[in-house]
Order: C-alpha cells, then structure tokens, then sequence
C-alpha cells in the first residue's frame, strides 16, 4: 500500500549481507535509515506548509476556513491525494 | 465553551487509551453537544446580527432549551443507542467519552453546563473564562481566543504536537486501522486518502484553526485586539451565567 503523507517511524530492514560481512569493506556506505530520515523530514514540512497555508487562508477570510472542521475536509484530502506523489521525490 | 479543544481531546485520548478508542466516535461524541445547536446560538452571519433566538444562553446550556445536550446523561443516551444499532461497545464507549470530553470542557466558561440534569438544573462553572456565544461568532471567537480559552487551546495543540505520531500513517497502520473495524469499512467504500483524511481531519483543524484564530483576533481584528490573559476574562464581555 502507498504510504499517505507522515510516515513515522520506518522499521530498519538489515541488508542480507549484513549476516556475513565480507573482509572488504563495501564500497558504498551502508546508509540504510538516510532515506527515511530524509522522507520523514519531507513530510513533515510538506504538513507543516499545507498547516501554513491553511491559516493563511483562515486568517484572510475566517468565514470560510475556521468555523468548523468541515470546512477543511476537502483541503485535507488534497494534501493527503497529493502527498504520495510529491513526497516520492523524496525516498 | 471551547473552540478548538474539542477538535483535539479526541487524539490525545486515543494516544492514551490505545485501543480502547475508536478516534471517529470519540470525535463524534466531542461534536455531539453543538452539533445541531451552535447555529442557532449564534446566529445565521459570521458578525452575529442576524440573532435567531432571544436568549442564546438559555437555549445553548439551559432548560427549557437544549442545555441538555451539554449533560453526562446525554453522551450516555446516544452511547446506548450506538450500542443497540450497532453491537460495537468500542463505538459506543468512544462516543461517551468524547461526549464527557466536550461536557467537562465547557464547564470553564462562565455559565457552564447542567451536569447532573435531570436531577437538577445547577450549573457547574469554573468561571476560567467568559461566555461570549451570545454576541455572534466574530465577538466570540475574539474574546475567547484573547482570554485563557485560547490558552486552552493552545495547550491542546501543543500537547497534541508532542504526539504527533499519532498521525503518522505508520501508527493509523499499526494502532488505529486494525482495531476499528469502521476503517476497513470506510478504505472499501471510500478509499485510503478518504480514510486518512477522515483520521486526521480534525487533528489538522484544530491545530491550524488554533494558530490563525489567534493571529486573526491579535493582528487582523482591530476590536480588542490584545491578549487578557486574568482568570473571568475578556473584562470587556458582559457577565453571562449564574451567579
């Protein structure tokens, strides 16, 4: 299943060669968490921009934003739509 | 009565009580108090001058009026209810604690609730801040969140931002979707991005509707535009509630 915006903490999956290292050391360093450290941070800012803009919006005209959550199911579900798509740039 | 508290009590209960709370029942039961009534206490415009009743406060926490739906009989009613149309106690339980949720909450306003109507009509009220409902929405948003009620919700949102892992679709996956069965449900009929916007909706809301409340009434409003911060206030509201 896609993963929706926040994804918290990613489990660490260990690489099957990490059972028997090898005498040489790998070439590539073994950054296994690096990436969902990095996607984690994306979504974080990516809720905490769609946060800012929300108020933005409510501050400007608090009639059609803050009177009820209601009023903010449908932006919700676009960022939460759009959230698998921008937020894959960052894996 | 508070603004946005009522939007966060729910995560934070679910954050503690784990399984025990089914996060869109307990929501509802939170809502459940004002939910077909706040529109009338206000009235039909954001300004508040098209008044729909006399008295505002009587029909919002009053009987005669439909205070009884700010009672712990009430959210106990609707619960039985839940339970007998749906066989779910998770439901019905998470309904009754988000109703006590929002009936605790607004006795710290000024007229408080009636909380052990039927029995008797007294109100408990800590006097926390003042009552302002009867003034229209705009009067009331701005006395509340330039008293302690939007310290209040501050202090929500803030808690709630310490546990915003409960947000995560790494703890709706793990905690959430698979001790509710309403989520399965809701993922076949309505889809993933419906569900977890069902789940956060509210968190997002409240949070977001917190900050710009308090940057519309500090910076945007120009009546009263300042934070009083003393226990009753805004001093400039009218006193509402029993003595």
């Amino acid at each position: 299943m896609s993963s929706i915006g926040l994804t918290g903490d990613a489990p660490y999956s260990a690489r099957s060669s990490d059972r028997y290292s090898p005498a040489v050391p790998d070439p590539t360093p073994a950054t296994p968490d690096a990436p969902s450290a990095r996607s984690r941070r994306a979504a974080v800012a990516y809720w905490l921009v769609a946060g800012a803009i929300y108020i933005g919006l409510g501050v400007a005209y608090p009639p059609a934003f803050l009177l009820g959550f209601q009023e903010s199911i449908v932006f919700v579900l676009i960022v939460t739509a759009l959230a698998p798509k921008i937020l894959g740039r960052f894996r | 009565m508070s603004w946005a508290a009522h939007d966060i009590e729910p995560y934070l209960i679910k954050a503690h009580l784990g399984a025990a709370i089914s996060v869109p029942f307990c929501i509802l039961g939170s809502y459940s108090p004002d939910l077909f009534t706040k529109w009338a206490v206000y009235g039909l415009d954001f300004s508040g001058t098209k008044e729909l009743v006399k008295d505002p406060v009587q029909l919002h926490r009053g009987f005669p009026g439909v205070g009884f739906t700010h009672t712990l009989i009430f959210p106990i009613v609707i619960a039985l209810i839940i339970l007998l149309l749906s066989k779910h106690r998770l439901w019905a339980m998470s309904f009754l604690i988000g109703g006590w949720a929002h009936v605790f909450s607004d006795t710290l306003d000024s007229v408080g609730v009636m909380l052990f109507w039927p029995l008797t009509d007294w109100h408990a009220h800590l006097d926390v801040w003042q009552y302002v409902g009867e003034a229209g929405r705009r009067k009331d948003a701005i006395a509340y969140y330039t008293s302690l009620g939007g310290a209040w919700d501050l202090f929500w949102a803030g808690w709630l931002v310490t546990r915003w892992r409960v947000l995560t679709t790494a703890y709706f996956e793990a905690e959430v979707a698979p001790k509710d069965p309403l989520w399965p449900w809701l993922r076949n009929k309505a889809g993933n991005a419906f569900a977890m916007t069902v789940y956060r909706a509210s968190a997002f809301f409240g949070v977001v509707s917190i900050v710009a409340w308090m940057l519309w009434s500090l910076f945007v409003n120009d009546f009263q535009p300042h934070l009083d911060w003393t226990l009753g206030g805004p001093s400039w509201a009218p006193r509402q509630g029993p003595p």
